[in-house]
């Protein structure tokens, strides 16, 4: 009896030694990045990605066709609306413009090797100017293999430098004001090597890098706390480091004024270009389609006047 | 106001764009410009990977048993009604030698079973570890969400980490073909996870 009655404990014992080495569980984990390690990172992978080497980068790029474009609209009605493609092989390019306007394009082409830039330009030149349609006027290789920054002369490439430039000076601009919130950068890797920088633009940044201008009652209402705002960007990168796209895409609500503004603005490569479409028979122009200018007071005088009908003001 | 230079000058562009309706256009169309893009995937849906639930602790052992009701017993007989009687009944010997039987018993499963409870709880408390495959997952989605790593493979972290507050090691994981690591410290005992900046490959 007593024997069974040890048996009996020393079971209950070594059940209770069971159960309890049983409760010796994991535990759950809650991961948690460091947020001073957060930031530090996506800015130093910010500054290592955007910075002049950048621009060199598009200059280096041998073969591509490329989109540039500006859309944007003002709750007062005002509007911009244009795209300018650019198709680029081995120093020959061809540019060619769509504006919201019918006969405000200018399309261009250059021939790797020549010294001259041949122009078409739409109606409204023609006729406000009393020009023919085709232009020829002094312009050389860009040389891109030896200055690569170069590339921002050419249409759809500069609509990514300037993006670039707005970048700088509104990181310079928050940087300078200690008192602003902290440039928001997040910079994604992808399993290929990609990136994407996830950014902001201020609208005093844009208008300093050229990107638009505001005219009439529109930049009436476009206030000093209203060029302060930011607007948000994105850059993509291949592998290599290469822009591929770049995107300013966001609506801005002025605090002082009645106005909203949506803006999307950005470049983005969308191939290759075939050798056989950078190529315009301009030999075979006929001397009734075609001006030529020389003079370098000739040429600025006849840009200011362009210029001038661009905006309406001729 | 003309703001921008004439071609030739530099990297700025040869005419500019004006943010307004030109003269003579057709009135604005409001609403023409491109949809923004669609917004990015929301956060993937934190993923828990939930230890094995803790068994219940053993119920402590009872103090008595029930009496046993008898098939196989003797049945209790009714009890009869008897005079009172002039004496007082007095105890068996054999109770009195059970109660201190049991008295003993009782006494000795004390001895060992609390020192036996308190040398388990101890052993319990510095024997657990964190979930090696949740940990991974912990710092996988870390360093996707927060350092945008966004496809990462292969993260790799030592088996048997005590939750210790300041305990640090280091994961290791592949993006793009190249192997990195990553700084992680035990944040508190309860299992929170400080994930440090990751080796920077650029």
């Amino acid at each position: 009896m007593r024997a069974k009655r040890d048996l009996r404990l020393a079971g209950l014992l070594t059940a209770v030694v069971v159960a309890m080495t049983g409760c010796a569980s994991a535990v759950e984990p809650q991961g948690v990045g460091v947020h001073d390690d957060v930031l530090g990172y996506h800015q130093s992978a910010t500054e290592q990605l955007v910075n002049e080497d950048l621009i060199e980068g598009l200059g280096l790029q041998t073969n591509y066709v490329a989109v540039g474009y500006k859309h944007g609209v003002a709750s007062d009605g005002s509007t911009l609306h244009v795209q300018h493609t650019t198709s680029y092989v081995d120093g020959s390019y061809l540019e060619r413009e769509a504006n919201e306007t019918t006969g405000l394009s200018i399309d261009s082409y250059h021939e790797a090797g020549s010294d001259r830039i041949y122009y078409l330009f739409g109606d409204e030149y023609t006729e406000a100017l009393d020009i023919k349609p085709w232009g020829v006027l002094p312009g050389a290789d860009l040389d891109l293999e030896n200055s690569p920054r170069s590339v921002c002369q050419l249409s759809a490439p500069n609509y990514a430098c300037q993006i670039l430039r707005s970048w700088n000076f509104t990181s310079e601009q928050l940087f300078d004001d200690e008192s602003s919130e902290r440039m928001p950068n997040h910079v994604q890797r992808n399993g290929d090597g990609s990136l994407l920088l996830t950014t902001a633009v201020s609208l005093s940044a844009m208008t300093e890098s050229n990107m638009f201008t505001f005219s009439g009652s529109l930049a009436e209402l476009v206030t000093d706390e209203t060029l302060t705002q930011l607007i948000p960007a994105k850059i993509w990168f291949d592998r290599d480091g290469v822009v591929v796209k770049a995107e300013v895409n966001g609506t801005i609500t002025s605090p002082d004024s009645d106005l909203t503004l949506e803006l999307q603005i950005g470049y983005e490569v969308t191939g290759t270009a075939d050798p056989e479409e950078v190529s315009v028979a301009v030999n075979s122009l006929d001397d009734d389609y075609t001006f030529e200018l020389t003079d370098q007071a000739e040429i600025d005088a006849f840009w200011d006047d362009i210029q001038a009908v661009r905006l309406g003001e001729y | 106001m003309t703001q921008q230079p004439p071609y030739g000058s530099g990297h700025d562009p040869r005419y500019g764009s004006r943010f307004g309706p030109p003269p003579g256009a057709p009135q604005p169309r409001p609403g023409f410009a491109s949809p923004p893009p669609s917004a990015p995937p929301a956060s993937a849906p934190e993923r828990r990977y939930a230890p094995p639930s803790a068994a219940p602790p053993s119920a402590a052992p009872p103090t008595h048993a029930p009496s046993p009701q008898g098939f196989y017993g003797p049945a209790t007989p009714p009890p009869a009604m008897q005079q009172p009687s002039p004496e007082p009944q007095q105890k068996p010997k054999k109770s009195r030698r059970a109660l201190a039987a049991a008295l003993i018993t009782g006494g000795a499963v004390a001895v060992i079973a609390v020192p036996l409870g308190m040398a388990l709880g101890w052993f319990m408390q510095t024997n657990q570890y964190f979930d090696q495959a949740a940990v991974e997952a912990q710092v996988e989605q870390v360093l996707g969400e927060d350092y945008g790593l966004a496809e990462v493979s292969e993260v790799s972290c030592p088996a048997e980490v005590k939750p210790e507050q300041g305990t640090s090691f280091e994961c290791t994981y592949v993006l793009n073909d190249s192997t990195q690591s990553v700084p992680v410290t035990v944040g508190s005992d309860d299992g929170q996870l400080l994930i440090g900046s990751p080796a920077d490959e650029q």
